[in-house]
């Protein structure tokens, strides 16, 4: 596991590297001796030695250097307090801030009270004139940048070596509106949203307890991106808190842009077809996997948060499952495993069945398919073959093109292709209607959308080469691997693999919630739940 | 990389099941039908006295040497040269028996199924995923086989279950008409089969609950000789005297089910779940070769190992028999005595060595 991990970190290593001396090239046009000393270390500001000069115009010329001449970047030059006129600027960066906050509660404070001078001068300026609610002290360039590109402002004074931050964030944002990928009928339609500080707040709305901790990291040379570790003290499982902000700190790339990346970066089994963390867009879904035990990653700049461990039973069940009554919850737990087996062994049995091993199908219906296929030119292999093509052809369209056009084409796609192959002759019925139920089915289950689509095809080939015992061969080495995954430590077939009775509680049937009293024992130490026993209230 | 799994009581349960029962449902009716004709169920009775007794041999031999397999711990008993010699002999035998298994699985795939195929192709097709899973480890082949025991003897009891309208249970009268004999006879030819718990030896050292192995393996020899017994019960109910004539009647059983009623392809289906089974045994008895022959020459990581006796597993089963018919003279002739001795005999032989040598140096003290 360490070593393919190893490996990616050593080629972003070796990705930054080339990219600090690309810049040192640049760099050295620069008149400036000073700056150049700095960028011979790092290609961007993180100089960790250099601190605010008591001199402002120092400060203002280093910062508008590292800038460049961004238009974009605001340099405010006021006066504090309206008779001694101590020179100060504050810069910020239009587009990020909320400029009304920074008018009337910073400006119009700091620049028309009459402050005294006073020993303490930028406590007092901090506790008692400058109205914001959050404002921080800050003592190096670092701070200074960080603060300017997150959206605060920077406060600099003349003649003092420190600043002040102020968080003046304000961005457009999508807002929280219904995902996409987890629409349900029943339950709330809050999804995550880009901005992190959304995010976590729509979590702190439904775990109100202090136990819930978010532990903030950086990742991303460049874009220093902000990542989020909730979990909630005391039912986590500290060992994989620990082990996940191990392996995020590793992490050494020019950019995280999604939270794919981290994903992808940190999982467990980079090279198996299944995921092992678990994707959510709805903040529901997210608190309750944090109630079992559960990690999640919130990552600035995507609404899609990860949940870590992420066990294999996870894929077949949604949020809906909870909040509607346990029968028709059991009953669509089922219709889902059935469209599961569906999307990957159908294609291939009817392959086999045609090829190889007719004595499978009954009687009658050998009898019909073979009169549908009289005059297809094709081996029931090649039929569906060119078949699932085509819809992979068609979803992948579907996806991308504009919505207008959408509409139009899906009705093409649709009924003129395949009303229209198998008027051709191209194909016959039976491959048509299989290859719409796979991939219609590929779709009930979103997070193994894509493995399964590799895998139905993996076993067409199976199929047309080894019949209905390839195809088994096939199953045999899908249940090995499925198996001996691992998620953070959690195996990742339980509770069927290493068979833990007290957890098939929530596997294919969906028990009543008051017997659910217990959490799992593979994610969290702490398995005792505070349980709901109503036939305890009823007898009162 | 040495082993470090470790498997729990339910699935070591589960393995023992699964390691003795497929082949056993597919071949022992047949076999104890020749000699002890209607009273086979006695003889298999008899036989779970004698799995008792070698299950309870191996399991103290096992428990004088905490966390060691027979390999390991032969030396001790008997002397460097003459515990290298055990070694082998344990090697040959995993290998042997395994390639004995993989030819009868291929033989009962090509037989009935698909006759034109070679049988290499079943062959190769089911020692890929064994190496694959030899590889992966003890935990992996335990979870696998937890999986598949449960479909396993659901399918078993429902074929039975289905059948049971067909059955005429007068035709397992008389009982013992002939005596003891033949059903002693019957059982002779069983033993190899039951004395199959001798993959405790390798296995042992990998559990995490070294006290309750002795109550979990009397539990599956008790599963497999109930399940066993049941088979036979109802395969000689339903064929009387024409068990005799054939080669595989539990799967001849499966399709007089599916003949009659509108349940068809019932033997294609148990034929899959089946393969299922035999697979397991398959894995298993790889992974103890694998593992006997690693500690035989005192190689850290067993894994390298996974691939070269799969390979020499896929000659043997090919080369080793030129046909079903000689397979199955093979069987009675050579594997029946020979299984028998190493997996009951030297066990016998080293636990008494062994119990001797303690009370030697007991009474010294």
């Amino acid at each position: 596991m360490n070593k393919y991990i190893k490996k990616l970190i050593d080629k972003s290593v070796d990705k930054s590297k080339n990219n600090s001396n690309n810049n040192k090239n640049n760099d050295n046009n620069d008149n400036n001796n000073n700056d150049n000393d700095n960028n011979n270390n790092s290609n961007n500001s993180s100089n960790t030695d250099k601190k605010i000069s008591t001199d402002l115009k120092n400060n203002l010329n280093y910062i508008k250097k590292q800038f460049g001449n961004s238009h974009d970047i605001i340099f405010r030059e006021i006066n504090v307090g309206s008779k001694i006129c101590i020179p100060a600027v504050v810069i910020s960066i239009n587009g990020l801030v909320n400029q009304n906050l920074i008018d009337y509660d910073l400006l119009k404070r700091v620049m028309h009270i009459d402050i005294k001078l006073k020993d303490d001068f930028m406590e007092y300026i901090k506790k008692s004139i400058i109205t914001m609610v959050d404002i921080n002290d800050i003592n190096s360039m670092d701070e200074v940048f960080d603060g300017i590109l997150s959206g605060e402002s920077v406060m600099l004074i003349d003649g003092y070596s420190s600043g002040f931050r102020l968080d003046t964030r304000e961005w457009k944002d999508r807002g929280v509106s219904q995902p996409i990928i987890g629409s349900v009928v029943r339950g709330p339609r809050e999804g995550f949203s880009e901005t992190l500080l959304t995010n976590t707040a729509l979590l702190r709305r439904r775990i109100k307890t202090p136990q819930l901790i978010f532990d903030k990291v950086n990742c991303g040379q460049y874009t220093k991106t902000d990542i989020v570790i909730a979990y909630i003290k005391g039912i986590a499982n500290d060992k994989i808190v620990k082990e996940v902000k191990k392996r995020i700190s590793k992490i050494d790339i020019d950019g995280i842009l999604d939270s794919g990346y981290i994903e992808q970066l940190i999982e467990d089994e980079p090279f198996s077809l299944f995921p092992t963390i678990g994707n959510t867009e709805k903040p529901d879904q997210a608190a309750g996997k944090l109630l079992e035990g559960r990690i999640a990653i919130l990552v600035d700049g995507s609404p899609i948060a990860l949940t870590i461990p992420f066990l294999f039973i996870e894929n077949i069940q949604t949020s809906e499952d909870y909040y509607t009554r346990p029968w028709y919850a059991t009953f669509t737990r089922i219709i889902r495993v059935l469209s599961l087996i569906i999307v990957i062994f159908l294609p291939g049995f009817y392959i086999s069945a045609q090829t190889y091993n007719q004595e499978m199908l009954p009687t009658h219906l050998f009898i019909t398919m073979a009169a549908s296929k009289e005059g297809v030119p094709f081996p029931a292999f090649i039929e569906i073959l060119i078949m699932s093509i085509l819809f992979e052809v068609l979803k992948e369209a579907g996806v991308r093109m504009p919505k207008h056009i959408g509409e139009a084409l899906s009705i093409v796609g649709a009924l003129v292709l395949g009303e229209a192959a198998v008027g051709a002759g191209f194909v016959s019925n039976p491959a048509v209607m299989i290859t719409a139920l796979t991939g219609i089915a590929t779709f009930v289950i979103y997070s193994l959308n894509d493995s399964i689509t590799i895998l139905r095809f993996g076993f067409m080939i199976l199929g047309a080469a080894g019949g209905l015992f390839g195809m088994l061969i096939g199953t045999i080495f899908l249940l090995l691997h499925l198996v001996s995954i691992r998620s953070f430590g959690a195996p990742y077939m339980s509770p069927m693999g290493p068979r833990n009775n007290k957890d098939m509680k929530d596997t294919l049937i969906r028990v009543p919630l008051w017997m659910m009293n217990s959490r799992s024992e593979v994610i969290s130490k702490n398995t005792k739940k505070s349980s709901t026993n109503r036939f305890v209230n009823k007898s009162k | 990389m040495i082993e470090q799994g470790k498997i729990s009581y339910k699935q070591l349960i589960s393995m023992i099941v699964m390691t003795i029962s497929p082949t056993a449902i597919l071949y022992l009716p047949t076999i104890t039908y020749k000699e002890a004709k209607q009273d086979g169920w006695i003889s298999i009775l008899i036989v779970t006295i004698y799995a008792f007794l070698v299950a309870y041999i191996i399991i103290n031999l096992n428990k004088m040497f905490e966390g060691k397999t027979i390999i390991q711990y032969s030396g001790k008993i008997v002397g460097k040269y003459f515990g290298k010699v055990i070694g082998f002999l344990y090697c040959v035998l995993y290998i042997h028996l395994n390639a004995t298994v993989i030819r009868e699985f291929s033989e009962v795939l090509a037989g009935p199924f698909m006759p034109e195929t070679p049988l290499l192709f079943f062959t190769i097709g089911i020692m890929l995923p064994s190496m694959y899973g030899v590889y992966k480890g003890i935990e992996v082949i335990a979870r696998t086989a937890q999986i598949i025991f449960p479909i396993f003897l659901g399918a078993v009891i429902i074929i039975i279950l289905l059948g049971i309208s067909d059955m005429d249970f007068s035709r397992l009268q008389p009982i013992l008409a002939e005596g003891y004999e033949p059903v002693l006879k019957g059982a002779s030819r069983q033993i190899s089969w039951f004395s199959q718990t001798i993959i405790l030896t390798i296995i042992t050292p990998f559990t995490n609950l070294p006290k309750k192995i002795g109550k979990m393996t009397y539990i599956a020899v008790i599963l497999v000789s109930i399940m066993i017994i049941l088979v036979n019960i109802s395969i000689v109910a339903t064929f009387g005297g024409e068990v005799e004539l054939m080669n595989y009647p539990f799967l001849s059983f499966a399709r007089y089910i599916s003949a009659i009623g509108s349940l068809e392809r019932l033997d294609s289906i148990i034929m899959f779940l089946w393969i299922g089974g035999v697979f397991i045994k398959i894995v298993i008895l790889h992974y103890c070769g694998v593992i006997a022959i690693s500690q035989l020459f005192s190689v850290k990581d067993y894994r390298i190992f996974s691939i070269p006796v799969g390979i020499i597993l896929i000659i043997l089963s090919n080369i080793l028999w030129g046909s079903l018919t000689e397979l199955k003279e093979s069987i009675k002739m050579i594997n029946v005595p020979y299984n028998t001795m190493v997996q009951a005999g030297i066990p016998t032989v080293l636990i008494i060595i062994e119990k001797i040598k303690r009370r030697f140096v007991h009474n010294e003290k």
